[in-house]
């Protein structure tokens, strides 16, 4: 009896164990699924990124302002420097002056702050009536000189001033302090873009300095229209952003849309563009750009007469500017100081190159493989005496050679200029000459490497020659495989993802699609001359911004 | 629910009628009214007038439904699924023939030794992928592509000219106007599968009073500038293959011909 209960107990044991393997099997599983959900699907809702972990002094940031708890907090980082002295007023009232050395303007705090305080005004009629009661009113009413002057009476509103470059003066044991804005670090100054250069027109880039930038931009656009509004993001970086719009031009359903999203970002750092961009752009798995960037007030200001928004971040020298059409990727600013007929051929050069990067290597293939019919017969004499010895079939033959490529602009790209054109010489140069030489390419594929490598040049904007040059694999591979067909097949799937893809709500390929003449005629192929710029591009018809196509983003 | 705007939907219903006709309607026409069957076009095209705004005014009364709900409402439950049915079937029927088409004239005269089945997995994908992105992109993606059929139409036309030879157009009219009654009869359908796709997308058109009338000039267009361009094309081949060969010729040979003289061979 005994004995069968203790088997029975064993066989439930045993079960139990099963059932607890197959349920860690199945939490695997599930796990696996949840990792790669994780790793491929954006979340819908917020957008929690990396955690911050949690602080001892997390506590004391939420109580009341107290210097020597803040002189605590900070006295770990050798960079913060808090300067103690007493004002003599009424009483002898002990100060700390914090802030971070290097961060601040040492000459404008000597001078204009501590040298008042603690000699010039001594005897001062004011300073004389100065008790620990009045001390905050009276020396930011009367007494400090500065134009940035604040009251705080939170803890963490003194940390974060102290480190983002503000010094504070703490008064005693009060539960206020003032903050003085006398930041002066050490920046780029402004200079021109490097990305964006251009003949004739303004030379002035934004830099990594957020008020600079905002400043770039308000010299633009004088007007009280302009809203420039702040937020912060990253839990470590406390990241100041910008979300800068022209009220009553740019759509309202637009601005609060890029508010909703940014809302959506909880990450702990912030350390560029790309972040915000592949947070909120509508569709993560297009290859084509849906926000667009620049580095020049000029642009910005442009665009933001065109009614568009944009993020300005601090730390880096790139703008953000959303909502995004195609056809903008193609235009630059200089189409605008230019004169019309000018724009006009410079557009359609680059339009015609746009076109030729992405189809010269697949079309080539095409035609050497699959339709040498409609080659004339000179031209097919020439091209089978170029191929005559080459021992790959014409896909592998370019597929080679735009790898070669994409090898030769990604090691040329961060090399020191000096370096960077000898890789050119060499690479293109040494080693095309050789392979042709050798019999590896034939003479012509060098020739169309080379033109779609010039013709992607001809793309103004960088976002979208990457994804020129990430599309043209695919069509290359179609074009060895099915020929014309294969590569319009490949034309149609990128002109249907296209036609489905939406920034901020905005169809990409307006105005061809849905069709706007006057835009498409006025400012899209060609520009007309300013005169004849009446309207404003009609491209903000925006319906549901939050869409992004079929409920994504 | 998405809607369409009137552009588009002129563009859409353009670029289906063109679609289905442009091809073999030149082989179809002069096989039964010879060489003066480029005169029955447009009249036969006309007819699909009366229907188009018969269609539009199903949607003016019942704003919103499809037309197995309208069908549904009218004849009952039963014969409205039996006719939603129907409906499905022919449109099947209709793609089906269009993709076979298609593939068939890709394997004839571009590449001969692909299998045909390669031509229509490819066409199948793309309008499967073409209908999950929905309407909208369907009818932008008409708006785009079809001014591009029409300029590569007329270039077609205009490419040709040279091959003319102008005596294959007479004599003119020397059977009569019989034969030309029985090409108009033979162009119908195709104005009817016209109306099929109007119906079918009838539950995506906006239906405020100045759409309607502009969606009612709409037809008027797509079919009058269809009709035109038909025309053209039939009249073209019959001038340049004479009426023997385009009858033989059920795709459209200009393509490749205009091609070579453009390329000058």
């Amino acid at each position: 009896m005994r004995g069968r209960e203790e088997y029975g107990k064993l066989a439930n044991n045993r079960l139990v164990v099963g059932q607890n393997k197959r349920d860690k099997e199945g939490e695997n599983v599930r796990s696996w699924f949840k990792m790669i959900k994780e790793l491929t699907i954006r979340p819908k809702g917020t957008r929690q990124i990396r955690k911050s972990p949690s602080y001892s002094f997390d506590d004391d940031l939420n109580k009341p302002l107290s210097g020597v708890t803040v002189k605590e907090i900070l006295s770990n980082s050798s960079d913060v420097v808090f300067r103690e002295f007493f004002l003599q007023g009424k009483e002898r009232i002990p100060c700390i002056l914090g802030a971070v050395d290097g961060l601040v303007d040492k000459n404008l705090l000597d001078q204009f702050i501590l040298k008042p305080l603690m000699m010039d005004l001594v005897g001062h009629p004011e300073l004389a009536q100065v008790t620990l009661a009045n001390v905050v009113d009276i020396t930011s009413q009367s007494l400090l000189p500065g134009l940035e002057i604040k009251k705080i009476s939170k803890m963490r509103e003194a940390v974060n001033a102290i480190l983002s470059g503000d010094s504070v003066i703490f008064f005693g044991n009060l539960t206020e302090a003032i903050v003085i804005g006398a930041r002066g670090w050490a920046n780029r100054g402004v200079t021109e873009p490097l990305t964006e250069s251009i003949v004739k027109g303004p030379r002035e880039g934004f830099s990594e300095t957020l008020r600079t930038n905002t400043s770039l931009l308000r010299r633009k656009i004088k007007h009280p229209s302009l809203r420039i509004v702040s937020l912060k993001l990253g839990e470590l970086t406390n990241t100041d952003l910008v979300v800068t719009y022209i009220e009553k031009i740019a759509s309202p359903d637009i601005v609060s849309e890029v508010f909703r999203r940014l809302g959506t970002i909880k990450m702990d750092s912030m350390l560029g563009n790309g972040y915000i961009e592949e947070m909120i752009e509508d569709n993560p798995y297009s290859p084509f750009p849906q926000i667009s960037f620049t580095e020049r007030p000029d642009v910005l200001a442009g665009k933001l007469l065109e009614g568009k928004v944009g993020i300005i971040v601090d730390g880096t020298p790139i703008v953000l500017v959303v909502p995004a059409v195609l056809s903008q990727f193609l235009n630059v600013n200089e189409d605008y100081y230019q004169r019309a007929m000018v724009a006009i051929l410079a557009r359609f050069v680059r339009y015609l190159g746009a076109f030729v990067a992405i189809v010269a290597p697949s079309i080539y293939i095409s035609v050497t493989t699959f339709h040498q019919e409609i080659i004339p017969t000179g031209l097919l004499l020439s091209i089978s005496a170029g191929r005559q010895g080459v021992p790959f079939p014409a896909l592998l033959e370019a597929l080679t050679m735009t790898v070669v490529l994409e090898i030769l602009q990604e090691a040329g790209l961060r090399l020191p200029k000096p370096i960077g054109s000898t890789i050119g010489i060499v690479g293109a140069l040494i080693i095309g000459d050789a392979a042709v030489k050798a019999g590896l390419v034939s003479p012509l594929m060098v020739i169309i490497i080379g033109l779609t490598a010039v013709a992607s040049y001809a793309i103004p904007t960088f976002d979208l020659s990457l994804a020129v040059r990430l599309i043209r694999f695919p069509l290359m591979i179609l074009a060895g495989v099915l020929g014309f067909f294969g590569v319009s097949v490949g034309l149609y799937v990128i002109l249907i993802h296209l036609l489905g893809l939406r920034s901020f709500g905005v169809p990409y390929l307006s105005p061809l699609a849905p069709l706007r003449i006057r835009a498409l005629l006025q400012d899209t192929l060609v520009r007309a001359p300013w005169w004849a710029l009446k309207r404003r591009p009609q491209l903000m018809d925006v319906e549901e911004p939050r869409s992004g196509g079929k409920g994504r983003g | 629910m998405e809607r369409i705007s009137t552009h588009q939907f002129m563009t859409l219903g353009a670029a289906v009628l063109m679609g289905t006709t442009s091809l073999p309607v030149a082989s179809i026409v002069t096989g039964v009214g010879g060489r003066d069957g480029w005169m029955s076009v447009l009249p036969g095209l006309a007819v699909g007038i009366p229907y188009g705004l018969m269609v539009l005014s199903l949607v003016e009364q019942y704003p919103g439904k499809s037309l197995l709900q309208i069908s549904e409402t009218l004849f009952g439950k039963w014969i409205g699924k039996v006719i939603g049915i129907i409906y499905i079937i022919i449109s099947g029927y209709l793609g089906g023939l269009l993709l076979g088409q298609a593939g068939d004239i890709y394997q004839v005269s571009i590449m001969t030794l692909t299998p045909i089945s390669v031509f229509e997995l490819g066409g199948i994908l793309l309008v499967f992928y073409l209908v999950t992105s929905g309407i909208e992109v369907l009818a932008r993606f008409s708006e785009v592509l079809f001014p591009l059929i029409v300029i590569a139409l007329l270039l077609n036309v205009g490419l040709s000219i040279p091959r003319i030879e102008q005596g294959e157009l007479l004599p003119i009219l020397s059977q009569g106007l019989k034969p030309l009654f029985w090409a108009g009869i033979k162009v119908v359908p195709f104005a009817m599968t016209y109306i099929l796709f109007l119906a079918g997308i009838a539950a995506f058109l906006p239906t405020g009073k100045k759409e309607l009338g502009q969606f009612k000039t709409g037809i008027w267009r797509s079919l009058l500038l269809v009709g035109i361009l038909d025309t053209l094309v039939v009249l073209m081949q019959i001038l340049v293959f004479g009426p023997a060969e385009t009858i033989r010729l059920d795709t459209d040979p200009m393509g490749i011909c205009a091609l070579e003289e453009g390329i000058g061979f």
